[in-house]
Order: structure tokens, then sequence, then C-alpha cells
């Protein structure tokens, strides 16, 4: 695979983990929790509903952070890539006897 | 009998809002590599909202409530001392407690207590919180993936407290026949699995990075020590041990003796534990201290890099 390619995919790939990070972020799931309070409901199945709901908060803001650091790194490694000097390649030696 | 009051248009609302949850999940796709870990989180995200809390909120707003009580019956019901900051209003109604699976006495603690004290779940609460991705575990170690000279991270737990909260035996019954037949044969194995909960209370979890290179096992891998990090956490560690010993037994005694009269006279005997720290609040990891203090020996360490194994060491995972 040519080095332009390899770029190319990466720099796809960040962009798609980016624009996943953003549904992600603006999805309702992150703010569902606040329905599910003591306003709303009082007894211990109402308690485990609003701890299960802080923590699948809790986990898709982890997963927020690790798509944005996965996806810096795969622009940096791009980049890295871009500013790498070209190797050329010396044309084969032909002896003719 | 344990009872929940609830607001039903509140409680709709709450129905909606899980809903549209739902859909903003679902539009989420993607088939990049990169994202296979925060698709499993997604997917496992929707099952918790669709297949478990919509249902559950559907059923108590189809239920039978007793009536709609008055605002003074409904205080009487459930205790004028409710410590939440908006209490039942006059709308509210009153309904059995689908999940109201405790002891009556804790039933109306939860009621009108709220958030039950760290560590004061039973075994099988534990287990129930862990599979409906109630309790979110500790971020794994790092993995070096075999390769040379890569970086992975050890996390070891030094408890200030260890209470058991409960005991599995997860032993077949293979293995229980081969170990009560051992009694009576020359040679025997024995083999026992089990899974352990404990709760820690305000434990140092250090987390270490190693370089995977060849090392000592006795004395386990070189670490960065600029890079050792320290936390206090309290939470629940879940542990799976497997223990083996394999032995040549001699006969004591006469032939007409007890057959299972032996003397083990070489015994070879092996364990391993993994086990997930499901912490009550996220860790937060800060650069260690090197001024010299008096610290406790850690009594669980765990990493996921299979390869650079030390004796004593388990493997992060269930």
């Amino acid at each position: 695979m040519s080095t332009a390619i390899h770029v190319a995919e990466l720099r796809a790939s960040a962009k798609n983990l980016r624009t996943m990070s953003g549904l992600i972020a603006a999805s309702q799931a992150l703010s569902v929790y606040t329905f599910a309070g003591p306003e709303t409901w009082v007894g211990p199945t109402a308690q485990s509903c609003f701890d299960a709901l802080v923590a699948l908060r809790r986990q898709l803001q982890a997963e927020l952070q690790s798509l944005g650091d996965t996806a810096r790194m795969l622009e940096r490694r791009a980049e890295e890539l871009e500013q790498r000097p070209v190797l050329l390649v010396p044309p084969p030696i032909i002896k003719v006897s | 009998m344990t009872l929940l009051a609830f607001d039903p248009a509140r409680l709709d609302g709450l129905r909606l809002a899980l809903g549209a949850a739902l859909d903003d999940l679902d539009r989420v796709r993607s088939h990049d590599l990169a994202a296979a870990e925060a698709m499993r989180t997604l997917r496992s995200a929707s099952q918790l909202l669709g297949d478990v809390w919509l249902p559950r909120i559907r059923g108590v707003l189809d239920s039978k409530s007793m009536s709609a009580p008055t605002r003074t019956k409904l205080r009487d019901e459930i205790g004028n001392s409710v410590p939440y900051p908006v209490g039942p209003g006059p709308a509210w109604q009153l309904t059995l407690d689908p999940g109201g699976h405790r002891s009556h006495a804790d039933g109306d603690h939860a009621l009108v207590a709220g958030p039950r004290l760290p560590g004061s779940r039973s075994f099988g609460e534990v287990v129930a919180a862990i599979m409906s991705g109630e309790l979110v575990p500790m971020t794994a170690p790092l993995d070096a993936n075999g390769r040379a000279g890569a970086r992975y991270s050890s996390i070891a737990f030094a408890p200030a407290t260890q209470t058991e909260v409960g005991h599995a035996d997860l032993t077949s019954s293979a293995l229980k026949f081969i170990d009560i037949a051992s009694d009576g044969l020359p040679v025997g194995w024995r083999e026992t699995k089990g899974m352990t909960v404990f709760y820690l209370r305000d434990a140092r979890a250090i987390s270490t990075v190693h370089v995977l290179s060849a090392y000592d096992r006795d004395l386990g891998p070189d670490t960065l020590s600029e890079l050792t990090t320290e936390a206090t956490v309290s939470g629940y560690l879940v542990v799976k041990q497997d223990s083996s010993t394999a032995e040549v037994n001699v006969q004591i005694g006469p032939d007409s003796q007890d057959m299972t009269q032996t003397f083990p006279i070489i015994s070879q005997s092996s364990s391993a534990y993994n086990g997930v720290f499901y912490p009550d609040t996220p860790a937060d990891f800060e650069p260690i201290t090197h001024e010299p203090r008096f610290v406790g020996a850690p009594t669980w360490t765990f990493t996921t890099s299979a390869s650079p194994m030390v004796d004593g060491w388990g493997t992060w995972g269930l």
C-alpha cells in the first residue's frame, strides 16, 4: 500500500471516529438519567434505574474520551507518515558482459 | 412488601426519554476496527435501555396501582422523612416494587433513605449489578499484546480492610468426582474453582508500567518508576480462583484397612486467579510519591499481558 493511501485511510478513520463521537455526545443517552431522579419515582427499582443510567453516562463519557484519543493518535500518525522523507530506490544494476 | 412510589406523568416522560436515547444510540454505526470497543459499549447500552429498563418502566406504568392515594396517605405509606429534595406530590401513585426482592427492612431503607451504603451489597446483588452494567469496572491494565519492547501495566491492590462478601463454588461435578475418586487411588488429582467477591475499603491501587522483555519470574519485570501512579479506591473485587493438586499416594497399613487411608508421598500444587475491580467511584490515579513511608504490601496484582506473568500475579478479566 502506498504511503498516500495509508495516510488517507488514517485520516478517514479519524474522521469516522470523530463523527461517531459527535453522535454519542449529542445522544440523549448521556442525559436520560436526569429524568429518573426522585422527583419521578422512589423505591429500590427507581434507585437501581438511576444508578444504572448514571453508570451508563460514565461509560459513554469514557468512550468519548477514548474515541477522541484514538482519532488524535491516528491523525498524528498520518502527519508523521506525510513528513517522512520519500525513499528513492536506485535502479537495478544490470551487468552487460 | 416493598413499595414503589411514582409520578405517572414524569415516569411516562422517562419512558419517552429512554426511547429517544435508544433511537440516538441505534443511529451510531461504524465498521471501523478502531471503533469496535465503542460499538460494543453502545450495543450493551442499547440492551440495558431497551431490554431491561423500558420493559420495567412500562410494567410499572401498566401496573394496577394501589388507587391514587391522597398526599397524606402517600406520606403515611412511605414515611414523612423522605430526604429527597422533591417529595411525593399529589399525583403520585403507589405500586408493588417489581425489584423489591430485598428484605422488608432493606426495602424500607431503600425507599426512604436513597442510595445504599458502599459495601452493603450482597454477593447476588454484586453479580446482578455487574450483569446489568450498573457496576462499571476499573480501566483494564495496558496490554503489550506480546510485542517485545512494548509497554504494559499492572494494577496492584493493597487494601486497608478486605471483607469477603460471598463465595460461589464453580467446581464442576466431574472434577468433584475425580477429587473423591483420588482418595483411593495411587495417583490423585484435585482441582477446585471458585468465585469470591471482596469489598476493599480504602485500598491503595498502584498502576505500574513495565516493558515487555526477558526477566526473572520470581523477581518480576523491571518497572518504569517515573510512570507509576496510585489512587485510593473502595469497591468490589471479583476474583475467580483455580487451584489444583497432583498427588502420588501410598496406602497406609495392611490391605484389609480402609482403601481411602492413603498418605501423599509426592504432592505438587498450583494456583491461579483472575479478576476485575469495580470501584464505587472512578479511580483518580496520581503520580506516586517517592518519599519514604510505610505502605502495606499488595494483596492482589493483575495484568492483561499473558506472557509477562509473575508468580503471584493474576490476569485481569472474568
